[in-house]
């Protein structure tokens, strides 16, 4: 059985010598390229299909503690009222500037 | 003779999928041939539209009325402006490409050539209605064959959720908006855009009705935080759907902006400036960093349309014809450019099946037309001078900074971080180490692929070189829709009886 087993591995090690080098064959682009689309072979690694299945799908790993409320405080709620704020002053200023009646917007009727 | 150019333009493309559509599903060859020469027929028709339009002209143009329902004074009436004019002819030029971009990969080719020639029409009937409620009914009925391109033709199971996604967020956003055609309706007794604009709305009803008409605009642009559905929507749907939706549908939202919310609601146009302001800002600079952080090629792309979309928005807001005016040539330049990329990544997906960014790479040595053509759409995207979205981000940010010079200053990091992604990506698939390890057969641009493209980089080429002959026909439309805002247009140009003095 376990000489079976070294055969076996011996066959194999001698198939991936025996065959081209990736790398080699990505070179000769003239036995390499195609004239037309198709389905071309791409080799799935589990680690990038994890990897990217992890980005895509953020809401399984989300999860709501004091981190992730503090950023989405910080970035959804604090900061678009600061720039609102800022955005609503300038128009105003520039108005008061200009000599205009100052125009209501909405959340500011003063 | 000139009055029936635009039913025929709607027409055309409808006839044409009724006729494949009695043709054996068979004779693959025959729809094809059949599909493109239509839709090839319509891109001319629409440029003999560009070729009779009178850029002088303030009045809506080659209008076509027919009653639709009298009795409720809802009349058929199509026309064109210079705002519209060049979404007529986008739309009929991109069909056309998608149709090449689906040659191959595409399995049911019937039903992929009607779906498309029926998206063709509805798109230009959305253009051109000068009804609101047929507008509406137009504006809605788009999303049908989407949703079928699709969650029939897209690529993974996730394709299904990505279709309701994009159904259910966008007829959300849409049933506040038809509540609001209903108050118009009830309170003037027409529907007709042009009547519209002379109707006069209290402070209140304008407050309401353009907050009913941004919940249905903004889910279309997409603006933060209702978005969601687009990277999505992209990700799942074929190349050519995403060619379509990048190209037309997202203008669909700023359209509604330019020819409904602006025109008829000043006030509350005004009144919430700042907000659309403040929610465009934040998204241009929250999608280019999120789009850093992307995996995915054509997430990358679509997070990238956000940021770009809302520069429109921006755009559009400052009220100003040089803000207005680069707005619509950044759409323009979007309908271009973005599909373009969308178009290389289909060259990629067609190719491997795959749009993770990890396993390509080192393609400038194995495909070095493919990557010529990347990178020159890659500079599009980042608004490099010479290119069309150039002009329309320098215009839009000096329409900005005229109207507001801190939300222009921290549009213009979006610049800068759309720089950053759009190089960041370009390199990762173009440059980099070879990764034989998972790709290791290659297969440049085929003569199909690079005629699809010759197209695209010349209008880029032409709109970033020679934007004038694009400005020309927009002028005399844009002043006379920034005429409610009591601001003279900069260059001191007044119109006089409709024209151009």
């Amino acid at each position: 059985m376990a000489a079976s087993g070294r055969w076996i591995g011996a066959l194999r090690s001698l198939g991936r010598s025996l065959g081209q080098p990736a790398r080699q064959q990505a070179a000769d682009l003239s036995n390499t390229q195609r004239r037309h689309v198709g389905n071309l072979p791409v080799k799935p690694n589990s680690y990038v299909e994890d990897w990217a299945h992890k980005r895509e799908n953020v809401e399984l790993t989300f999860r709501f503690d004091a981190k992730t409320l503090a950023i989405l405080g910080t970035a959804g709620i604090v900061t678009p009222y600061l720039i609102y704020q800022v955005c609503v002053t300038e128009f105003q200023t520039k108005q008061q500037k200009a000599g205009v009646p100052v125009k209501k917007y909405w959340g500011r009727d003063d | 003779m000139v009055s029936y150019l635009l039913p025929s333009l709607i027409l055309l493309p409808l006839v044409g999928s009724v006729i494949l559509f009695f043709v054996p599903s068979s004779s693959v060859k025959t729809i094809r041939v059949g599909g493109l020469l239509i839709s090839s027929a319509t891109f001319m028709l629409s440029l003999l539209a560009w070729v009779f339009f009178d850029p002088s002209s303030t009045k809506f143009q080659f209008v076509y009325e027919a009653p639709w329902l009298g009795t409720s004074n809802i009349y058929l009436i199509l026309g064109i402006d210079g705002i519209s004019l060049f979404f007529v002819v986008l739309s009929a030029f991109l069909i056309p490409l998608c149709l090449l971009a689906g040659w191959e990969s595409i399995e049911r080719q019937k039903e992929y050539v009607i779906a498309f020639l029926v998206l063709e029409a509805l798109m230009i009937a959305v253009f051109c209605l000068l009804d609101l409620f047929l507008f509406y009914v137009f504006f809605e009925s788009v999303l049908i064959p989407m949703f079928f391109i699709i969650g029939i033709f897209g690529s993974r199971e996730r394709k299904i959720r990505a279709a309701y996604q994009f159904f259910l967020y966008t007829l959300l956003g849409s049933v506040l908006m038809l509540l609001g055609v209903l108050m118009i309706y009830s309170q003037t007794g027409t529907t007709q855009v042009e009547l519209l604009y002379a109707a006069e709305f209290s402070e209140m009803a304008q407050i309401i009705l353009w907050l009913s008409f941004f919940a249905s605009f903004a889910v279309k642009v997409p603006m933060l935080p209702v978005h969601i559905w687009l990277p999505e929507a992209h990700v799942e749907a074929p190349t050519a759907g995403s060619v379509i939706l990048a190209g037309i549908l997202l203008k669909l939202g700023t359209y509604g902006f330019l020819r409904f919310s602006i025109p008829l609601f000043p006030d509350a146009s005004l009144y919430f400036t700042p907000l659309v302001f403040t929610m465009s800002v934040i998204a241009v600079i929250y999608a280019s960093l999120t789009t850093v952080r992307q995996v995915d090629l054509k997430k990358i792309i679509a997070y990238s349309s956000v940021a770009h979309m809302n520069f429109v928005t921006l755009g559009l807001f400052s009220l100003n014809p040089l803000g207005v005016e680069g707005s619509i040539l950044l759409m323009l330049s979007h309908g271009l450019v973005s599909p373009g990329l969308f178009l290389c990544v289909g060259v990629m997906y067609d190719r491997y099946k795959t749009r993770l960014l990890r396993y390509y790479g080192g393609s400038v040595h194995t495909m070095p037309i493919f990557s010529a053509v990347f990178l020159f759409f890659t500079m599009g995207n980042i608004s490099l001078p010479g290119t069309s979205s150039f002009v329309g981000e320098f215009m839009v940010l000096s329409g900005t900074f005229v109207s507001n010079p801190f939300i222009c200053f921290l549009a213009a990091t979006g610049m800068v971080l759309g720089a950053a992604y759009s190089l960041w990506l370009y390199n990762r698939v173009a440059f980099g180490a070879f990764k034989p390890h998972f790709i290791s057969t290659y297969s440049d641009l085929n003569r199909r692929e690079f005629y699809i493209f010759v197209p695209l980089i010349g209008a880029v080429l032409w709109m970033g070189i020679y934007p004038e002959v694009f400005l020309d026909e927009i002028h005399a439309s844009v002043y006379n829709l920034l005429e409610n805002f009591s601001r003279p247009p900069i260059d001191g140009s007044l119109v006089v009886d409709g024209k151009i003095s």
